[in-house]
């Protein structure tokens, strides 16, 4: 249904594909220099992310954030076309980071849940003991 | 049945608390199989806190503003002793230990809880189809998406299975849901209502809103859980003060941001815009054209902040400080990779887009515009309301579309928000109203107002509800 649609509003139909018409209709840009992430950059991603993806997830991966990477490269063009000036940090600027005293009844719920050891929080085991010869 | 009927029903003793919550909870069984809103169901709960408003009553207490009126929370919000999952595998055996601040407010104001409501994951998505629980159904027609992220909660309200219930909009996660299920929904100024123990997805766009069949109810909500919270260091002194009257109209001065209009949006949705556009000018309001010009970088730039702030915010589901643990492992790396395999394929999908957008040699050109643009779209603001009182205009490009269409497809999910997330990214209040409906299937206006201008918001919105022709079948 989104490919009738997209080929009802669109002003001729030259078999360029779903996604061009995205693009073309959408956001105002051509599709036509496109910058592909590699499969490596998307397995660092990944480890700085920590997740793991499988062969197939990393081509798929591959694919997708490319088309919308490709799209956020319009954010690169608004820069050029800008006059005005704003602040290097943009709205952040003038952000502070303030500390939160916990009220005492959330600090109190929030250790009931736990299962304590003297000043200590007990989480599940993680590590199981490595065999080494 | 409104907020006021259950008001003047409790003081004159027409019903009781139980009553009402026993009458709704019997819709949730009747039509929880076909719509799948909840996620989880408090009827012990909910009967006794209306026993508790009821014992109250016969006691000659002062009836709270929102006493005995059922409503459901999407399930990022957290209410003491019930699961949140924030429709993730992550949080699936998750229980909270507190109540959310807006949960708070509501508890003390009288109104009962009924239950979770379906969602995105973690908030991400457009229609609750990456929900890890299955999606929730369209009640205005079962085989459409409802919207999302707060699909839940939209439905809920639409269905009858409540009258009220909390959503949380960070890119236009009320206000969607809202207009795709023909029910009024509102997205506050950032900083007016607490999000402290709501989960976060994008802290700078987070923003708890409510949904309601009336601008009434909805502005009623939406007083009791605004207001200053210490535990939130963005939220501001503020007071909504008494209800506002419906907009005298003439006067006033109506901005239609012409990007809203370009080649894409549905010409069945314009159609419904445009026609409600003319009532308006009719009774008197000056109608006229404003450019928001950065729309479309706008997406990108929200996209981008989005997924940079939710791959930080999401470093913490690593099983050992939250989320599903997979047992034991050789090294900590290995055992966050492990237990990371509970996210969902959207979540994995964002922040991966986030650790590129934030790393080294991308931040510049990624984060940084984004912020850049950001910046220039509050300008693009401050302009259009130096011209115009209001913004109208619709709330996405899309008619709900049906379950499965979008979902392999993230690009064309992400379009569904072209015209939301602008609010977000300047803060301002947003409010979508049904107008009618088009195809068989609601639409709704978009409402946008200056920061803290949500008495006007509220006010302009009630006189469009009373112009709008909004008979449109119910699919359950």
């Amino acid at each position: 249904m989104l490919e009738v649609e997209i080929l009802r509003l669109s002003p001729q139909n030259d078999g360029k594909g779903i996604d061009y018409y995205l693009r073309f209709l959408y956001l105002n840009y051509d599709i036509s220099n496109i910058s592909m992430i590699t499969k490596e950059q998307i397995q660092r991603v990944a480890s700085l992310a920590r997740l793991s993806l499988k062969e197939d997830e990393v081509e798929k991966m591959t694919k997708e954030l490319g088309n919308v990477l490709d799209y956020f490269s319009v954010l690169e063009q608004s820069q050029t076309d800008s006059h005005d000036t704003v602040s290097p940090q943009g709205i952040l600027s003038g952000r502070k980071d303030v500390a939160i005293e916990q009220t005492a009844e959330r600090r109190a719920a929030l250790l009931s849940s736990l299962s304590l050891e003297s000043d200590a929080i007990c989480v599940p085991q993680v590590f199981e003991a490595r065999h080494d010869h | 049945m409104t907020i006021r009927e259950i008001q003047t029903g409790l003081r004159e003793k027409t019903f009781s608390a139980k009553e009402i919550t026993e009458s709704f909870l019997h819709n949730i069984r009747e039509k929880e199989p076909q719509v799948h809103a909840f996620l989880t169901v408090t009827s012990d709960l909910a009967l006794q806190q209306a026993q508790e408003i009821d014992s109250n009553i016969l006691k000659g207490k002062e009836i709270p503003e929102l006493a005995g009126v059922p409503y459901s929370l999407k399930d990022a919000i957290l209410a003491k002793g019930v699961p949140c999952t924030a429709g993730s595998r992550m949080l699936e055996h998750y229980t909270a230990t507190y109540d959310a601040k807006v949960v708070e407010n509501l508890r003390n104001a009288g109104a009962v809880l009924l239950g979770k409501t379906n969602m995105d994951e973690f908030g991400m998505g457009a229609s609750t189809e990456y929900s890890a629980f299955g999606p929730t159904h369209n009640p205005r027609n079962l085989s459409m998406v409802p919207g999302g992220s707060s699909g839940g909660s939209a439905a809920s309200v639409a269905a009858q299975e409540c009258l009220v219930s909390l959503g949380e909009d960070t890119g236009g996660s009320v206000r969607l849901p809202a207009s795709f299920c023909g029910v009024v929904g509102m997205k506050p100024t950032y900083g007016t209502v607490s999000r402290s123990g709501v989960i976060a997805l994008a802290s700078s766009l987070d923003q708890v809103g409510p949904f309601a069949e009336t601008v009434q109810d909805c502005e009623n909500v939406f007083r009791v859980i605004s207001g200053k919270d210490e535990q939130d260091a963005t939220s501001v002194l503020y007071e909504y003060g008494d209800a506002v009257d419906p907009m005298q109209i003439e006067g006033l001065t109506i901005g239609v941001p012409k990007e809203y209009f370009a080649k894409g949006l549905d010409p069945d949705i314009e159609k419904r815009v445009r026609e409600m556009l003319g009532k308006l000018a009719n009774a008197g309001a000056n109608v006229q054209e404003v450019s928001l010009p950065r729309t479309s970088e706008a997406l990108a730039a929200y996209y981008v902040i989005n997924t940079s702030e939710a791959s930080s915010n999401l470093a913490r589901y690593d099983g050992i400080r939250y989320g599903h643990a997979s047992g034991m492992h050789l090294s900590l790396q290995e055992a966050f990779v492990a237990n990371r395999e509970a996210f969902g394929e959207e979540v994995k999908r964002r922040i991966m887009l986030g650790t590129f957008a934030l790393s080294a040699g991308y931040y510049e050109a990624y984060y940084k515009a984004a912020q850049r643009v950001r910046d220039l779209l509050r300008k693009d603001f401050s302009e259009a309301f130096s011209k115009a009182d209001v913004l109208m205009g619709p709330v996405s490009p899309f008619l709900p579309f049906p379950l499965g269409e979008r979902v392999e497809d993230p690009l064309a999910m992400y379009l569904v928000d072209m015209y939301t997330v602008a609010a977000n990214l300047s803060g301002i209040p947003g409010i979508s109203v049904p107008i009618g409906s088009a195809r068989d299937l609601p639409v709704g206006l978009q409402i946008l107002a200056p920061h803290f201008k949500e008495r006007l918001l509220f006010s302009v919105a009630k006189t469009v509800e009373q112009i709008a022709d909004t008979s449109y079948h119910s699919g359950v």
